[in-house]
């Protein structure tokens, strides 16, 4: 169990770590910055030095502070670390092989959420409070439509393992059979539905600004505050490995045989699952980078009266599925 | 134009129904010339039209008190506060005549001419 | 957490905001999601730089008129410097004021600018801030290589300015402005054919012209309402009178039309400054400067009275003198002062996330502010 445990760990921290490389390189280069002159040594090493300075800053703190300050960041961080020994990286290895792993993940991540509506509330600021109350509505909003697409997916293949998700998107026709296809619709309302969801940061940076976005974690600084931020990270990455094993076909070969002989299979799966990883990250940081933010209210209103009909739409259309497969 | 301060609102008033409706500056001046002199202040205000796009410079002098025009045009309000703050004219009827600048319990007003930067207890020397 | 008797929330927002106007601190009330009563305090950055103009001379007192807003160096400058001169009964050579009114255009392209990238950080994007940064990058290069300094030049003096522009240089300057002139279309369309932009900007803020002349505000945020009130027309200042130059208006006051006015306003500055430049090439030879002693000036007494049209609004430099070599009384009155009055009356009726974009459209600069 120690060693499930540290596995997790180190899988992780090289996710975060990845993901913050990738985010300091593509918004320099969206927002025609380019990177600094020293290339890649130094964006390797950045997240090492932001890690030192974080320990390093004096925490502010409150005269009244009451355990729910204390507990939140542990209640945001812990269930999405938890998270991770859920996605199949191959078929070899896997943590954990539960029958509903897939409920699992998003009641882990609903927890993890409201952790952050703890966060606000329990900081006795106005402004916090406000942010934490956004946060939450949010939450519902974009929980409701990943939902029901989830549920689309789970009728089409039968089961609520991952893995057995992925198992059922593998054919000879490799690219085609993935459920992106007949669940189109089903696939766009998740990637928008989770891009409102992990909304709850500004640009990667929890920083209380008055916009709201990234007030709940205004009283927070130091460690307690990069706990915070890490599992932004961390979410994003791991809704990226939901949508590519959900819709995508996990660590499927787009070309339906198999390149490499057959003990180098589970490398060969490694590799696709992580090319599909980075490119749906790759499209999340693109919308970060060129569209302004919404106001919530028409986030919101986005949310139920479009996707959330939307979404139904394609419950329809995976039952119609089954239907004409079945006959 | 040089109306005493007694009958300034007035004239204002009938400025303002005559078109004058903006208060472009307001602008005060302590007068006086010793320290043992008594408080004389000039104030000066400007108004502008713009319908037949004319200014209009009205100045009268004060000792310490006068009536305030905060309830004919609204950009005098913080024109006053500043006034009261840094000379101590206290306007009359004014909403909120508290300090705007320095601090709640700061001493003294600044721009008189007998306030020494470099004499006064809490005095920062520039 | 404070809440009166009826249930209002009360929420302090700060002045340490990461690229809105520093130094600004709003106390709003919110009933459920509205804003009911907004408070700015003011005082954060008082410097008390109206007393220090009666304890230095006339030209001690030059380098701290640039600091008053440092966004608009050289309109402060030319309107201290055009009180004193017109006490003095002097007259600028013509080179000289053309020389000004170059750079004052300069500046105002250059704080334009700054307003770009500031306004769309607050709405969320963080691509538009690097291309108008690296833009005004570029002229602020302009800046160093004519003065010395890129936000604080001390180039204008009493009678002139200080040194020449070089002709050479003056082509320099005109492809740095047709750079600018190409990338102004990207510019305005990054965000004005977005439709989260636009909704987010269209009916926000609005200040229709019976506000604006109570609240005394001037500048863009009175043009973008209706009024057409330029004072480089009004009271025309140096050469304005001989260049000819456009003011448009928008009419819905809202904070798109402050934008789109904003970018029109860098494409007149544009045209303005290739007018001087051609004036320039074709008048080398001329004085720049009347080489007056700048420890000896000595204004005659009286009072002057002098407006300028800064990239914020009206900046008017009242100076009153007695025949010394200091002033007896200096006031300045700074567009921001009121246009932060003016903010109890335009943020009220908007939700929280509005206020943010209220505030940074009105392009306030608090240090102008305070003084």
């Amino acid at each position: 169990m120690i060693k499930s445990f540290l596995i997790t760990v180190i899988i992780a921290i090289a996710a975060v770590y990845a993901i913050i490389c990738l985010e300091k390189h593509i918004i320099s280069v969206f927002s025609l910055n380019p990177a600094s002159k020293n290339g890649l040594k130094q964006l390797l090493l950045e997240p090492f030095c932001d890690i030192i300075k974080i320990f390093s800053k004096h925490e502010y703190v409150q005269k009244r502070r009451n355990f729910l300050f204390l507990a939140a960041p542990i209640i945001v961080f812990c269930p999405v670390l938890t998270a991770f020994c859920l996605i199949p990286f191959n078929q070899a290895f896997k943590l954990t092989n539960f029958d509903t792993s897939l409920i699992i993940f998003f009641a882990l991540v609903s927890i993890s959420v409201i952790g952050r509506f703890l966060a606000g509330f329990s900081s006795e600021n106005n402004l916090s409070l406000v942010g934490a109350a956004r946060v939450v509505s949010k939450l519902i909003a974009s929980l409701i439509s990943i939902g029901i697409s989830i549920l689309a997916v789970s009728y089409t293949a039968g089961s609520l393992n991952i893995d057995t998700i992925i198992q059922a998107q593998s054919s000879t026709k490799g690219l085609f059979g993935w459920y992106f296809l007949p669940l189109f619709i089903g696939a766009v309302v998740f990637f928008i539905s989770a891009l409102i969801l992990l909304n709850t940061g500004k640009a990667g940076f929890i920083s209380a600004e008055n916009s709201s976005l990234g007030a709940y974690a205004a009283e927070y600084s130091g460690i307690k505050l990069a706990l915070l931020e890490i599992s932004d990270y961390m979410l994003l990455f791991l809704f990226s490995a939901i949508f590519a094993s959900v819709f995508f076909g996990g660590y499927l070969n787009p070309f339906g045989a198999y390149v490499l002989p057959e003990n180098l299979h589970p490398l060969e799966q490694t590799f696709w699952f992580l090319v599909k990883i980075f490119i749906i990250v790759f499209c999340a940081f693109l919308v970060r980078t060129s569209l302004p933010k919404a106001k919530s209210d028409k986030l919101l209103e986005l949310s139920y009266k479009v996707l959330l009909p939307l979404s139904l739409i394609n419950l329809n259309i995976a039952v119609l599925i089954l239907y004409l497969a079945g006959n | 134009m040089q109306i005493e301060s007694t009958k300034l609102f007035k004239t204002l008033e009938g400025l303002k129904k005559g078109g004058f409706i903006s208060l472009i500056s307001f602008v005060a001046e302590d007068l006086s010339q010793n320290p043992t002199e008594e408080d004389k202040f000039l104030l000066t205000y400007t108004l502008y039209n713009p319908v037949t796009k004319a200014f209009e410079v009205i100045e009268t002098v004060v000792n310490s008190e006068i009536q305030s025009i905060s309830s004919l045009y609204k950009s005098a309000n913080y024109d006053e506060r500043e006034i009261y703050d840094l000379f101590g004219i206290k306007f009359k009827n004014h909403p909120n005549l508290k300090r705007l600048f320095l601090e709640k319990d700061f001493e003294g007003h600044p721009l008189r001419n007998n306030y020494n930067t470099a004499e006064t207890k809490t005095g920062r020397a520039l | 957490m404070k809440n009166n008797s009826k249930n209002n929330m009360i929420i302090n927002l700060g002045p340490e905001k990461p690229l809105n106007p520093t130094g600004l601190s709003i106390s709003v009330e919110l009933e459920g999601e509205k804003i009911v009563k907004c408070t700015p305090q003011l005082g954060l950055t008082h410097r008390g730089l109206e007393k220090a103009a009666q304890d230095k001379d006339f030209s001690q007192y030059l380098p701290l008129v640039e600091k008053i807003d440092y966004l608009s160096a050289f309109f402060y400058a030319q309107a201290y410097l055009s009180a004193l001169e017109g006490l003095s009964g002097i007259e600028l050579p013509k080179k000289a004021q053309y020389i000004r009114v170059l750079t004052m255009e300069l500046n105002r392209i250059s704080s334009h600018l700054l307003w770009f990238g500031a306004f769309l950080m607050t709405l969320g994007t963080t691509t538009p801030v690097r291309l108008s940064y690296k833009l005004r990058d570029e002229i602020l290069n302009i800046f160093e290589k004519l003065t010395g300094g890129r936000m604080s030049h001390n180039y204008y003096v009493f009678g002139g300015v200080k040194h020449d522009i070089p002709v050479e240089f003056l082509a320099e300057i005109s492809t740095c402005l047709s750079n600018i002139n190409k990338e102004l279309k990207t510019l305005e369309n990054m965000a004005a054919k977005n439709p989260i932009f636009t909704s987010r900007t269209m009916d926000i803020g609005v200040l229709n012209t019976q506000n604006a002349f109570e609240y005394s505000i001037t500048g863009v945020n009175l043009r973008a309402s209706g009024y057409n009130l330029d004072f480089r027309k009004e009271k025309p200042y140096l050469v304005y009178n001989e260049l000819e130059f456009p003011t448009p208006t928008a009419f819905e006051g809202d904070v798109y039309s402050r934008y789109l006015l904003r970018i029109e306003e860098i494409k007149i500055s544009i045209n303005l400054v290739n007018q001087c430049i051609d004036w320039l090439l074709a008048n080398e030879r001329e004085k720049y400067s009347l080489n007056i002693d700048q420890n000896d000036i000595k204004p005659s007494a009286g009072r002057a009275v002098t407006c300028t049209e800064s990239a914020r609004g009206l900046v008017m430099c009242c100076l009153s003198t007695d025949g010394n070599n200091k002033a007896k009384r200096l006031k300045w009155r700074t567009p921001s002062f009121y246009t932060v009055q003016a903010l109890g009356r335009l943020v009220p009726g908007h939700t929280l996330e509005d206020l943010n974009v209220v505030i940074s459209s009105l392009d306030i600069v608090i240090s102008e502010a305070d003084r």
